[in-house]
């Protein structure tokens, strides 16, 4: 066990015998990541907000529940941020479809098929942003997780409950979806985009 | 190696680094490499920016009023109730032992401790009255004057004097007198 998940647990253990600082110690360290991970899930600050809120709220009052041998603090929470998030997803049923407009106004400014320069500029990392919204839940984590968190294979596994292979090849086909969706959303407009051009001729 | 287990490698290979070996070999996996390497690449550049982003303040301050809220129930202040609590039902208990235990006192005129113990002797035993002297003990039966008088039933429970409950409404009894001529002890006959 490295020196973070063992101060981690110190501070759980010290939180619930009533020790403020050390509660504070441990939200100030995990609260960004459980918040940007419940905003990537659901493109909403005020759901972000909210589930972190409960995420700590459960720290506080359950009474166990950490199991050391399964895995990080870390994991741990989350685990709980992840329950939260897909019980917030399934209540408000939240649906964000890629912006027409956007998709138009980058191929106004390039007919590039290279998608590397494409996702540098400002608008396709804005695709990008809302591609990842609308993959399925089980891909959509795992993409958070791994890719826009960082976290390392086991952690994901441990905080999605699943083995490290499923983490692996969910991420391989997460990436693969998100390129389709990328590339679904260029080829149409740029039918629309190309007419104009072609009536010239 | 085949584009099978090619893609079996990923998603590492998407991450970065050295083109592989079958890439170079393979025009269409080389393409699709290059795409999901900018996926990946701009997935690392939403991260990048999102590196800031937290939670607001005002999420920290409810959380502390919840903690403070939870710590005020947790052990230690639990444990401090329960010694109060404690305390409370040891004195309570005490004192329900020490009422239920304790001497019921009679309610006349107090009767010396040896008196009360001679009461069941025997019944030509005289008890010696709170007044007398002291020397009552001393003094032989047949130097004494005795008087046998009939004494109402309820004025020797008012005394305090063990008389059975029931039967007639007098006692017949003997009284010692002293030399001043004062009371000193009286016997029950019954």
């Amino acid at each position: 066990m490295d020196e973070i998940s063992h101060a981690d647990e110190e501070l759980l253990a010290h939180s619930r015998e009533g020790n403020e600082e050390a509660f504070l110690a441990l939200y100030r360290r995990h609260q960004g990541a459980i918040y940007r991970f419940a905003y990537h899930m659901t493109g909403s600050a005020s759901s972000a907000e909210d589930v972190t809120q409960d995420v700590f709220l459960a720290l506080i009052r359950a009474d166990s529940g950490y199991d050391p041998s399964r895995g990080s603090v870390s994991g741990y929470l989350f685990g709980i941020a992840r329950k939260l998030t897909l019980r917030h997803l399934n209540r408000s049923r939240t649906v964000v479809e890629l912006d027409e407009r956007q998709d138009i106004a980058v191929l106004a400014l390039t007919d590039i098929v290279n998608p590397m320069v494409d996702l540098m500029r400002r608008e396709g990392i804005e695709q990008l942003r809302a591609a990842v919204l609308t993959l399925p839940k089980r891909y959509r984590e795992v993409v958070v997780l791994c890719d826009l968190e960082e976290m390392d294979y086991a952690s994901a596994a441990v905080a999605l409950d699943c083995p490290v292979g499923t983490i692996r090849s969910r991420l391989h086909r997460a990436r693969v979806l998100l390129l389709e969706k990328l590339t679904q959303k260029r080829e149409a407009p740029s039918v629309r985009a190309l007419k104009p051009a072609r009536s010239l001729i | 190696m085949t584009c099978h287990e090619f893609w079996n490698e990923m998603p590492e290979l998407a991450n970065g680094g050295e083109l592989p070996g079958h890439a170079r070999e393979c025009p269409s996996c080389a393409i699709l490499l290059e795409r999901q390497r900018a996926v990946a690449a701009g997935l690392s550049r939403i991260s990048r920016d999102a590196r800031t982003c937290e939670a607001p303040p005002r999420v920290e301050q409810r959380l502390l009023k919840a903690f403070r809220l939870q710590a005020g129930g947790r052990p230690e202040r639990a444990r401090r109730y329960w010694g109060a609590w404690a305390a409370a039902a040891a004195v309570v208990l005490v004192s329900v032992s020490w009422i239920v235990s304790r001497p019921v006192k009679p309610t006349g005129p107090a009767v010396p401790i040896q008196a009360m113990a001679d009461l069941g002797d025997s019944e030509s035993s005289f008890i010696p009255l709170p007044y007398d002297s002291g020397d009552f003990a001393a003094v032989p039966e047949e130097d004494a004057d005795l008087v046998r008088v009939e004494v109402p039933r309820a004025a020797l429970v008012a005394l305090g004097l063990p008389v059975a409950l029931g039967g007639s409404a007098r006692v017949e009894a003997e009284v010692a007198l002293g030399a001043d001529g004062m009371l000193e002890g009286i016997r029950i006959m019954q």
